[in-house]
C-alpha cells in the first residue's frame, strides 16, 4: 500500500504541466495572503476565532438543536443524517419524489466527501457543478485537487477540449473566449435546472441561517434560481450567533485568497415569498419554495469525542495550509486520494473516509509548521498529524525497521554510540574526496539519490570534550551545551566552534556527557514510549551541574527539551516540575548569544555576502528570526535575502526515509531561492538543515558552502 | 442628519479598492445625470430594477424611460402592476394581461402568475444590460454593500444584467462587520415578520474567477462592471 501512494508521489513529481502549475499557484495564493494579511492584527482575529470555534464545537449538540428549531421556524425543513449514505438517500428521494431530471450545484467539500454527485447520476439525474473549477474537474471526471480551487492542475488547453467535447464545438483555449463560453454554457443550466444544491461555509444557531460564499456569483444563482433549494451542510458549522459568523468571514477571504471578504456573502433564513398580488400572497417568491437543510455527522461527532482530535472540527476550510505546504506545492491535491488535502486532509481522511491511508499520507508531513503558523482558526496541524502518527502507532505497533531503530538503538545511548562507531568504520569504500557519501545501496539507496549523506566519525563529540566535562568553577552564568545527534556524531567539530565561541562571551560553557537523543524521530513517529525514555534520562543528563542556561545549535532538540518534554511528562508530576525547570533554561545559540550582548574581540570588519536559511523549527518552533540575522551583520556580512528564505529545506526525519523523491523536490526549490542571490554561503541555524543543504548541494557539484552560524561567528575572532 | 462624512470616505476608498466604480451624487439632478450617462455610455436598452426609495425620489423610471430605455420592474407585485399600467384590475384581468404579454393562457391564479411570472423575469433579467438595485447600508471597512430581501428579485437584478448599479444612502453606512450585525438585528423586527429577512446578501466587489489559467481577475458569473451610487442629498 505505502508502494502505490509513493508511485502516485512519484507520478506527480514527473508531471511537468503539473508542476508548472503548482508553481504559479504557489507564488499566486504566497502573494494573496501577504495582501489579505495587510492592516489586521491577524493572532489577534485568529485567537478570537479559536475560541469562538471551540466554543462552538463544546456546546455543539445544544447549537444543533437550536439550529434546528429556528430554520424550521423560519421555512426550511431538516434532516439529520449521521452518515453519507442517508443524506445522499434523501436527496435522492426528494429529486424522485418531486420529478427532479436536473440539478445545479455548488462546490461543496461536504457534498465531495459524501459522494453525493455520483450517488445521484447513477440514479439518471443530470448534475451540473456550476464553480468553474468544480466544473472542469467534473468534465475531467477528476477529483477536486485544492479545497478551494479545485481545478488549479489543469492547462487552458485541457479545459478547453473538455468544454468543446461537452458543447460539441470547437472551444478557444484563449482565457476570454474561454470563460465566456464557460459562463454561457453555465447559464443556461440555472434557468433550466429543477434543484440546486448548495453547501454552507457557516450556520448560524440564533437564526437558523445558512451562510454561502462565492466569488464566482454561482452560489446566489444556484440558491435563488431553482423551484427546490437543498443544503449539505456539516454540523460542525454551526457556530451560535452573528459575531461568530462574523470572526470567521474577517479570515476566511483574507486568508486564502487575499481579498478582505468573499465577493458574495448570503445569509439565507428560509424560504422566501413576494409581495400580494390580487390580494393573495405569492410564497417562495423568486427564490425556492422549500429549503432542505440536510445536517450532516458523518464521523464529526467520533471526532468530536476524541479528546486528540477535536481541534479539526474547528476548520473553517479556506485552504490556506495548503497553499504554504511545501508537499502540496509538490504534490497538489489528487495525490491525497480521497477529498481533503494537506495536513488536515491527512486528520480528515481518518475520520471520514480511510484509516489505512491516514496513517500512509501522515508519513508525507515534513513537520515544517508553515500550516500551523497561518491557520486562521488556530489549528495546530502538525500537533495533530503527530498524534494520529501515535495513535496508529498505539493501534498497530511500531513498523519493525522503526522498532528497532527507535526502541532497540535511539532509547539506547550507548548502543547508538556503539552503532555510528561501526558504521564510520565500515562506511569507508562509500566516501568521496570530500569525506561525503553520495551513493549507499539498497534499502538507503533512494536517500543517496536525493542528497549526499556526510561520513560518520570515529571521535564523537563525546571523546573531543573531555576538558568540557564542567563549568570553570566560580564562573557564570554556567551554560550546557546539548550538542545533538547530528553534531555529535557527523560534525563534531561545530561542536568545537560552539564552546570557543561560547568562552568569548564570557560564559562558563560545558559539555554534559551523559547527554542522549532528544527523542525528536521518535517523537514524531508516534513513539511515545521511546520519546519518554529519552526526555527522563535528558533531563537527568541536563540538570546534574544545575546549569543557567541549556544552549543548543539544533532547533529540532531545543523544541523537544523546551516544548515537547512538557507534554511528554505531563503523566509523572515529579518528572514533569523538572521538565519544567529544564524548559526555562533552554536557548537557540542564537538567541543566547543575543541576550549575551557582543563577543569580546568579534571583527566587524566588511567580508562578505551571505544568504540565510530559516530552520523550521527555529523560526516557528521558537519564534525566532530576527536574531541570527543581527548576528550575521554583526559579524561583517552583508546579508542577502533570498525568496522565501522561511520554506522548509525538506529534511523532515522519517520523510527522507519514506518519500526521499518529494523531500528533493522540496530541497530543489529551496536550493533554487539560495542560487539565485547569487552568493557563495548559505548560513542556518540547525544541524539538519546543514545536512540536507549540503547533501543537496554537494550532490549537485555545486561550490555553495553551507555553515551553521556557530561556524560562521566562530571564525570571526 | 449625522455627520458621516469621514466613515463614507472609508467606505468610497475601501469599495473603490474592490474594483467597484463608485461615484458620490451630492444632488437629485447630479444622480440622475450619471444614471442617464452610465446607460448611454454603455448604450443599454434594457434595464431591471428592484425597489428603490432613491429611484424613486430620482424619477428614474421615467427619466430612463424618457431616454428610450425599458425599465422592467422586477419585484412581483410591481411588474404586475406594470403590467396592469399602474391600475388596480381584478386578477382575471391582470391574468389576460400577463397572457398577452407571455403569449400562453395563463389561468386567473396567483400561484400560476407566479410561475409565469418567474419565468418571463429569468429571462428578463439575463437579457438585460443593466440591473439597479438599492442596498440597505453599507460597510466602511469592506467596502461592502449589503440588500435585505424576502423576494430574492434583488439578488437576481443585480447578478444576471450584464452591468450592476447599486444605489445606497450615504447616510446608512456602518463602520465594521460588527455595527452591519447589529444593524441587521435591530431591522430584521420592522421587515414583515420576526425572522430575518430571507435573503441578505454582502457584495464586495466585482464577481471574480481564478480557475481558468491566464485569467486570474476575470469576470465570473455575474455583471462585468459593478457600479456604485452613493446618493447624498
Amino acid at each position: 500500500m505505502a508502494g502505490k501512494l509513493r508511485k502516485q508521489v512519484r507520478r506527480a513529481l514527473a508531471d511537468e504541466t503539473l508542476q508548472a502549475a503548482l508553481s504559479r499557484f504557489t507564488m499566486l495564493t504566497r502573494f494573496g495572503r501577504q495582501m489579505g494579511m495587510t492592516g489586521i492584527d491577524f493572532e489577534a482575529l485568529r485567537q478570537d476565532l479559536h475560541e469562538r470555534k471551540k466554543k462552538a464545537i463544546d456546546d455543539l449538540p445544544a447549537l444543533v438543536r437550536q439550529f434546528k428549531e429556528n430554520a424550521a421556524a423560519s421555512g426550511a425543513v431538516i434532516f439529520e443524517a449521521e452518515n453519507a449514505g442517508k443524506a445522499n438517500d434523501y436527496i435522492a428521494g426528494l429529486a424522485r419524489e418531486l420529478g427532479v431530471k436536473h440539478i445545479i450545484k455548488s462546490k461543496s467539500m461536504l457534498t465531495e466527501e459524501i459522494g453525493l454527485r455520483h450517488h445521484l447520476e447513477q440514479r439518471g439525474i443530470r448534475v451540473d457543478e456550476t464553480d468553474i473549477g468544480e466544473r472542469i474537474v467534473q468534465l475531467a471526471g477528476e477529483k477536486p485537487a485544492h479545497l478551494v480551487g479545485p481545478a488549479i492542475h489543469k492547462t487552458a488547453e485541457q479545459i478547453a477540449s473538455l468544454f468543446s467535447e461537452l458543447l460539441g464545438e470547437q472551444v478557444s483555449s484563449d482565457s476570454q473566449p474561454l470563460l465566456d463560453t464557460v459562463r454561457r454554457s453555465l447559464r443556461q443550466s440555472y434557468l433550466d435546472a429543477g434543484m440546486g444544491i448548495s453547501g454552507a461555509n457557516i450556520a448560524i444557531a440564533d437564526t437558523g441561517t445558512i451562510v454561502i460564499l462565492t466569488n464566482e456569483g454561482n452560489g446566489q444563482l444556484v440558491t435563488t434560481l431553482s423551484p427546490l433549494q437543498v443544503a449539505v451542510v456539516g454540523i460542525e458549522k454551526i457556530v451560535r450567533g452573528f459575531e461568530d459568523a462574523n470572526a470567521v468571514l474577517r479570515l476566511l477571504s483574507r486568508s486564502c485568497v487575499g481579498t478582505k471578504m468573499t465577493i458574495y456573502t448570503s445569509f439565507i433564513t428560509g424560504t422566501g415569498r413576494a409581495g400580494e398580488v390580487c390580494g393573495m400572497p405569492l410564497p417562495g417568491g423568486q427564490g425556492p419554495r422549500e429549503l432542505h437543510i440536510v445536517l450532516v455527522d458523518n464521523g464529526r461527532s467520533r471526532m468530536r469525542d476524541s479528546d486528540d482530535f477535536r481541534e479539526a472540527l474547528y476548520c473553517i476550510k479556506c485552504g490556506v495550509c495548503l497553499n504554504v505546504c511545501p508537499v502540496f506545492a509538490s504534490l497538489s491535491g489528487q495525490t491525497y486520494g480521497h477529498v481533503y488535502q494537506g495536513g488536515i486532509g491527512t486528520i480528515l481522511t481518518a475520520f471520514y473516509h480511510d484509516r489505512e491511508r491516514s496513517r500512509e499520507l501522515a508519513e508525507m508531513c515534513l513537520g515544517c509548521m508553515s500550516c500551523k503558523s497561518v491557520c486562521p482558526a488556530g489549528i495546530d496541524i502538525p500537533g495533530l498529524i503527530r498524534r494520529m502518527r501515535a495513535k496508529h502507532v498505539e493501534e498497530k505497533g511500531l513498523a519493525a525497521g522503526k522498532k528497532l531503530a527507535y526502541r532497540m538503538i535511539l532509547k539506547h545511548p550507548a548502543r547508538l554510540e556503539g552503532a555510528v562507531r561501526t558504521c564510520a568504520r565500515l562506511e569507508g569504500p562509500f566516501l568521496d574526496a570530500d569525506s561525503m557519501i553520495k551513493s549507499l545501496p539498497y534499502p538507503l539507496r533512494s536517500i543517496t539519490d536525493t542528497i549526499s549523506l556526510p561520513g560518520l566519525q570515529t571521535i564523537l563529540l563525546g571523546d573531543r570534550m573531555t576538558a568540557y566535562k564542567s563549568p570553570v568553577a566560580g564562573k557564570a552564568p554556567k551554560v550546557a551545551f546539548y550538542s545533538g545527534c547530528i553534531t555529535s556524531f557527523a560534525y563534531p567539530g561545530l561542536g568545537e566552534d560552539v564552546m570557543r565561541l561560547l568562552e568569548r562571551y564570557d560564559v562558563a560553557p560545558y559539555y554534559p556527557q551523559d547527554q542522549a537523543c532528544c527523542g525528536a524521530p521518535a517523537y514524531f513517529a508516534g513513539d511515545s514510549g521511546t520519546a519518554l525514555a529519552l526526555a527522563r534520562h535528558n533531563i537527568e543528563a541536563l540538570s546534574g551541574q544545575e546549569p543557567d542556561y541549556v544552549v543548543t545549535v539544533c532547533p529540532g532538540c531545543a523544541v523537544m527539551l523546551k516544548k515537547e518534554f512538557l507534554s511528554l511528562t505531563a503523566g509523572e508530576p515529579a518528572l514533569h516540575e523538572r521538565a519544567l525547570h529544564l524548559s526555562g533554561k533552554v536557548r537557540d545559540l542564537s538567541q543566547l548569544l543575543s541576550e549575551l550582548g557582543p563577543g569580546r574581540g568579534i571583527k566587524a570588519a566588511a567580508v562578505g555576502r551571505v544568504t540565510y536559511h530559516d530552520p523550521c523549527h527555529l523560526r516557528r518552533g521558537l519564534g525566532i528570526s530576527a536574531e541570527p540575522r543581527k548576528l550575521i551583520e554583526s559579524a561583517g556580512y552583508e546579508l542577502v535575502e533570498m525568496n522565501d528564505a522561511d520554506a522548509c529545506c525538506g529534511f523532515g526525519g522519517d520523510t527522507l526515509l519514506a518519500h526521499p523523491e518529494l523531500c528533493g523536490s522540496v530541497l530543489q526549490r529551496k536550493l533554487a531561492n539560495i542560487e539565485a542571490t547569487g552568493v557563495d554561503t548559505v548560513v542556518t541555524g540547525c544541524m539538519p538543515c546543514v545536512l540536507q543543504l549540503r547533501g543537496g548541494l554537494h550532490k549537485k557539484g555545486s561550490p555553495i558552502r553551507v555553515v551553521h552560524i556557530a561556524e560562521l561567528l566562530a571564525g570571526r575572532f | 442628519m449625522v455627520d458621516n462624512s469621514e466613515i463614507l470616505e472609508r467606505f468610497k476608498t475601501e469599495a473603490t479598492l474592490t474594483g467597484a466604480q463608485v461615484f458620490l451624487a451630492c444632488s437629485v439632478e447630479e444622480a440622475t445625470e450619471y444614471v442617464l450617462k452610465l446607460v448611454s455610455d454603455k448604450d443599454i436598452k434594457v434595464v431591471v430594477k428592484s425597489g428603490s426609495p432613491i429611484a424613486d425620489r430620482l424619477g428614474l423610471t421615467a427619466r430612463l424611460a424618457a431616454a428610450g430605455v425599458k425599465v422592467t420592474e422586477t419585484s412581483i407585485t410591481q411588474w404586475a402592476a406594470q403590467m396592469a399600467r399602474g391600475q388596480d384590475v381584478p386578477v382575471d384581468k391582470l391574468a389576460e394581461l400577463i397572457s398577452a404579454a407571455a403569449g400562453e393562457q395563463v389561468p386567473a391564479e396567483p400561484e400560476a402568475i407566479l410561475q409565469v411570472a418567474r419565468r418571463i423575469l429569468k429571462e428578463v433579467y439575463a437579457g438585460a444590460g443593466l440591473g439597479i438595485t438599492e442596498a440597505d447600508f453599507g460597510i466602511a471597512e469592506t467596502g461592502t454593500l449589503v440588500t435585505l430581501e424576502n423576494e430574492g428579485n434583488a439578488r437576481l437584478a443585480a447578478i444576471l444584467p450584464k452591468l450592476h448599479l447599486t444605489l445606497l444612502d450615504g447616510s446608512r453606512i456602518a463602520g465594521s462587520l460588527a455595527d452591519a450585525a447589529e444593524l441587521i438585528k435591530g431591522s430584521s423586527g420592522g421587515i414583515q415578520s420576526h425572522k430575518l429577512p430571507t435573503f441578505i446578501t454582502y457584495l464586495t466587489g466585482r464577481n471574480t474567477t481564478a480557475d481558468i489559467p491566464g485569467a486570474i481577475f476575470a469576470r465570473a458569473q455575474g455583471p462585468d462592471e459593478e457600479h456604485i451610487l452613493i446618493f447624498r442629498a
